[in-house]
């Protein structure tokens, strides 16, 4: 439990999404730990690849292995030796009003959310540049709709040659979608069908 | 953009002289990298060269580096400078369409230029690749939204909690469960 | 259930509603409803602009990057996805070229002929009113932007309905979804950033990966192919009519596949017209992806399939009325 509240602070971290006051507690942990380095690493590692940011590059990993022996090499005066910068005011970017209950014990951090069951605030509905938006709306959650059948991004026919075929057909058969009211959208459709055998 | 991640920290942590912030780091940024830097160099034992040469750099260069500026930004500089003097010592030119140094500033999302990558490294999808995306994609839904709407929108956990119509703790535990179930598929090959 | 399911039940109830009194709109609330699309069609072709959005396909999820230059000789845009490696569409004017790393493939076609104004209006035909019933109402924020929302809802059981939240200020669309006679959303678009700058660079219109070793195909019309053909579709649902034919060059070792398209001002369904050899596993019977359905069935040697965001049995019906002279 303590391991996990711990790890689940890392991927908090890893988004930013602590406090300046936790986010140094949880990161002396990591510097400490060779088991949350590994945490970290494999986070950067699965964000690299769900993000497109990694080709198959076989020795990556073992770069920074090769760095830390290189920079154990280099004289310690080249690291210049500044006094600790005056903390800036961290902002916080997600101080959730039902944060309860922070506990340290013996240099590690204890989080313990609890959703405490407030109903989710109208926030502005997306992201990036968006600084002042007057009246903020929910946005529609993205969630599995009532009534829908599940299905995933395949067609529901197992043989190899038939689901070539449809998607061939599928190809072509977005080429004419009418109206233009979707643009360049049907062909989302081709993009994110994955052609993966 | 919750992009204000941690990297302030460790960058501070290692101008003051700790190297294993500064190897957390390198952790981050490594696969990034090594993706810009193969497409000046395309042999791949070189990339890894050039990328452990620009990361020595930059480590040098830290106490120069003003916290007002992007550290990501800043490293690509010194990794495409780093590619260019590389092939320069070679005798080779580097590739015509390999981006500018100027163009860092503009760039928007690496899918925005041409690959240079050899085509047997482009066409492969190592273990690791797929087994990532083979975990993903058995994710339950509201795992994999969640960590998609994180990984790929960048939204903040507030944002998140929003489009999913969940309290902010409920979507903090979703993406730690997702990450952790990749984990677990991850473990046979990297444990 | 959620506020969001309650809202979804609640609109379907209305829908439902308005098909099975099959009340008469206002004209001027329909006149205004049908100027929004207009402004959606614009928007669409005629404005450079640079968006990500989450696409939702049955319960796949996908993040897309859309970037779409609008010029005087034409305009070129390029989708990409966000998630894993990136496949792409680019299209212009010559070609549309579909990258798909998963397989290592390339697909070249030509891009169906547009207006050369490049301004591909929707434009309802005088039956639409028939088929649909248009809503307007006041929509939520998306992407940071106020907008409208236009349902269009179907009078009967053989199409899908729409819920367009299109920007108030632009006419961009901003969020789609594709709904079923229950609610269901079965395809939604939800953009969660757009950016409208005056000028595209070029750079952002290159594909991403080079194809260098890919397999490349073509897709698309071949050409010379007999104005006549062999084959009649003997039912559509009401409103429905043949938009296109052409011959789709199936790839190595296939004869060309005879490609009819039917459409109603907004929903199309594709019938393919296929020759299999006595080995080809072929379909009888309905598929399903989501929002697409399919339906096949042999005749005469041929494997014909009907393909479209229909319900399934729109598909089956049609596919089933398939007949050789």
């Amino acid at each position: 439990m303590k391991d996990d509240a711990l790890h689940e602070s890392l991927s908090a971290l890893v988004d930013g999404e602590l406090t300046r006051a936790q986010a140094e507690q949880v990161m002396d942990a990591v510097l400490r730990d060779p088991a949350l380095r590994e945490q970290w690493r494999r986070h950067h590692l699965i964000s690299a690849v769900l993000s497109g940011h990694s080709g198959p590059s076989p020795g990556a990993d073992e770069l920074a292995v090769r760095v830390a022996a290189g920079l154990a090499a280099e004289p310690a005066s080249l690291a210049t030796h500044r006094a600790p910068r005056r903390r800036r005011a961290w902002v916080p970017l997600a101080l959730a009003a039902s944060l309860t209950a922070v506990a340290v014990a013996a240099g590690l951090m204890l989080i313990d959310v609890r959703d405490a069951g407030v109903a989710p605030r109208p926030v502005r509905a997306t992201i990036a540049g968006d600084a002042a938006s007057p009246a903020p709306a929910r946005v529609a959650a993205v969630t599995a709709p009532a009534g829908a059948e599940r299905t995933r991004m395949t067609w529901n026919d197992a043989r190899p040659a038939v689901e070539a075929r449809l998607n061939g057909y599928l190809l072509d058969h977005n080429e004419y979608l009418a109206g233009g009211v979707r643009g360049m959208l049907p062909y989302a459709r081709v993009v994110g069908y994955d052609a993966r055998d | 953009m919750a992009d204000g991640g941690p990297e302030g920290l460790l960058v501070e942590r290692a101008q003051a002289g700790d190297r294993r912030a500064f190897d957390l780091l390198v952790l981050k940024y490594q696969h990034r990298l090594v993706k810009l830097i193969g497409r000046y160099v395309r042999d791949h034992a070189e990339v890894l060269d050039v990328a452990q040469d620009s990361f020595i750099k930059a480590y040098r260069a830290l106490p120069g580096f003003r916290a007002e500026s992007a550290f990501y930004t800043w490293l690509y500089r010194i990794a495409i400078n780093t590619a260019k003097n590389h092939l320069a010592s070679q005798s080779r030119r580097a590739a015509e369409s390999a981006i500018d140094v100027d163009d860092v500033e503009h760039l928007v999302g690496e899918t925005a230029l041409k690959e240079m990558a050899t085509p047997e490294l482009m066409l492969m999808r190592d273990e690791v690749q797929q087994a990532v995306m083979d975990a993903f994609e058995g994710l339950p839904e509201e795992l994999r939204t969640a960590i998609t709407l994180r990984e790929i929108e960048g939204m903040s956990y507030e944002d998140i909690a929003a489009a999913m119509d969940c309290p902010v703790g409920t979507v903090r535990s979703r993406i730690f469960r997702a990450r952790d179930a990749i984990n677990r598929r991850l473990e046979p090959l990297l444990g | 259930m959620t506020p969001v399911t309650e809202r979804l039940r609640r609109l379907a109830v209305l829908l439902l509603a308005v098909t099975a009194t099959g009340a008469s709109l206002a004209a001027g609330e329909d006149q205004e409803a049908r100027h929004w699309l207009d402004r959606v069609a614009y928007a669409a072709s005629r404005l450079s602009y640079d968006g990500t959005f989450v696409y939702r396909n049955g319960d796949s999820i996908e993040s897309m990057r859309i970037i779409h230059r609008a010029g005087a000789g034409g305009s070129k845009a390029r989708l990409v996805s966000l998630i894993g490696e990136a496949r792409e569409v680019i299209r212009d004017n010559e070609r549309v070229t579909c990258y798909l790393p998963g397989s290592s493939s390339v697909r070249v076609g030509k891009p169906r002929p547009r207006p050369a104004d490049g301004y591909n209006v929707f434009k309802p035909r005088g039956d639409f009113s028939d088929h649909y019933a248009l809503m307007l109402a006041n929509g939520e924020r998306v992407a940071g932007r106020d907008t409208r929302l236009v349902s269009v809802a179907p009078r009967d059981e053989w199409r899908y309905g729409y819920r367009l939240f299109v920007d108030e200020e632009t006419g961009f669309l901003l969020k789609s979804e594709l709904v079923d006679g229950h609610g269901g959303v079965l395809e939604q678009i939800v953009f969660t950033r757009l950016e409208l700058p005056d000028v595209i660079p070029d750079a952002l219109l290159q594909p991403g990966v080079s194809g260098e070793g890919f397999t490349w195909s073509t897709s698309g019309a071949v050409p010379g192919v007999s104005r006549d053909s062999r084959w009649t579709v003997g039912w559509l649902p009401a409103g429905f009519s043949m938009s296109d034919r052409a011959a789709d060059a199936a790839g190595a070792g296939r004869m060309p596949v005879e490609h009819l398209v039917y459409t109603d001002g907004l929903a199309s369904v594709s019938v393919f017209i296929e020759y299999l050899d006595a080995q080809g596993e072929h379909l009888e019977g309905l598929s399903r992806m989501g929002a697409v359905n399919a339906y096949g069935t042999m005749v005469a040697g041929f494997q014909v399939t009907a393909v479209g965001e229909v319900p399934g049995g729109t598909v089956e019906r049609i596919g089933r009325s398939v007949a050789r002279r």
